[in-house]
């Protein structure tokens, strides 16, 4: 336990002085503050394609904007910002081990799974900031400009986002584990994605998958309730666990 | 028109502070660093400075600052 919260501290310290903490934060900020700029601008910029749009003979009418549309947009960039930050932290173990640099710690005493598993929660506990400073921006001026509450389920479908991205990252930390590479670990979790999608493709497996977590928009609208996300959320949960959990021995025979 | 900006301040004024801090951040390192992973000092400030709107900065952290 010692050694997980000292191997925690130097992890956090490491994005501290990498800089990667700030980016990252600016970047979970910007998408933040993107959401509601573009369904703000929207009129706008319809108004200023109205005269190429009236050439080709369509009219429009005036366009109302509500806060729906930036919730739609925040569903259409937060998969943006959750690739951004596997691309960021990919490397986070197969650095490590390609380099060295945690054979002093380990002859020191530090056992693997600490290791393992204190990246693992710095992480998600990234993921965990970044997704509510973006959520919280996002409802901010959602209630600033229009009303939050012509949205259905939002907290519910922030925290199946929160879950989703917590499938990928402990994908991430189970294919670091026999991986030689980055890009090896990237390809894998991307692989898993892909796989999930097909089988999305299978009416009847759709409730269970975690892809199911993705759809928002459906949650927004009111189409879908809370209730029909549960299956694919227990099915998220339990499959990041065990992806972790199977990441601890596969690390231990692995030869650094 | 100053209204319609006023209408637009509230997302305005985070993003240029943002921009800013970032700058500032990428210009600090930038002048108290002699060696970069790739390029020189002249050609960072130019691409920090070029590309302030978050890009440049963002680029420098990520390719052009040196692993310690």
């Amino acid at each position: 336990m010692r050694g997980f919260a000292v191997f925690f501290v130097k992890e956090l310290r490491e994005l501290l002085r990498t800089k990667r903490l700030l980016i990252l934060c600016c970047l979970f900020l910007l998408f933040g503050i993107m959401n509601p700029a573009v369904a703000k601008l929207t009129p706008k910029l319809i108004g200023l394609m109205s005269e190429e749009l009236a050439a080709q003979g369509m009219t429009v009418s005036a366009v109302t904007v509500t806060s729906m549309d930036s919730w739609v947009q925040f569903e259409k960039n937060i998969p943006f910002a959750l690739i951004i930050l596997l691309i960021m932290f990919s490397g986070i173990y197969t650095f490590e081990y390609s380099r060295g640099t945690l054979i002093p710690l380990l002859t020191k005493g530090l056992s693997r799974a600490a290791a393992v598993l204190s990246k693992c929660a710095v992480v998600m506990l990234m993921w965990t900031g970044g997704l509510a400073l973006c959520f919280g921006l996002t409802y901010f001026y959602g209630d600033f400009y229009w009303d939050n509450s012509a949205v259905h389920s939002l907290f519910f479908a922030g925290f199946c986002w929160w879950l989703f991205g917590l499938l990928m990252i402990g994908c991430v930390v189970f294919f670091s584990s026999f991986a030689a590479s980055s890009a090896q670990v990237l390809l894998g979790t991307g692989a898993v994605y892909f796989v999930m999608l097909l089988a999305g493709m299978y009416g009847r497996a759709k409730a269970y998958l975690p892809t199911r977590l993705c759809d928002s928009l459906s949650l927004f609208r009111g189409d879908l309730h809370p209730s029909d996300y549960t299956a694919a959320a227990v099915v998220t949960a339990a499959l990041t666990a065990a992806l972790i959990l199977a990441a601890l021995p596969l690390t231990k025979q692995r030869q650094i | 028109m100053p209204k319609e900006i006023r209408e637009y301040l509230p997302l305005l004024i985070p993003l240029i502070i943002v921009q800013f801090v970032l700058l500032g951040c990428a210009l600090w390192h930038i002048l108290h660093h002699s060696s970069y992973k790739r390029g020189s000092r002249v050609l960072w400030l130019v691409v920090v400075l070029i590309g302030m709107e978050f890009i440049g900065p963002i680029l420098y952290f990520l390719l052009g600052k040196e692993e310690e």
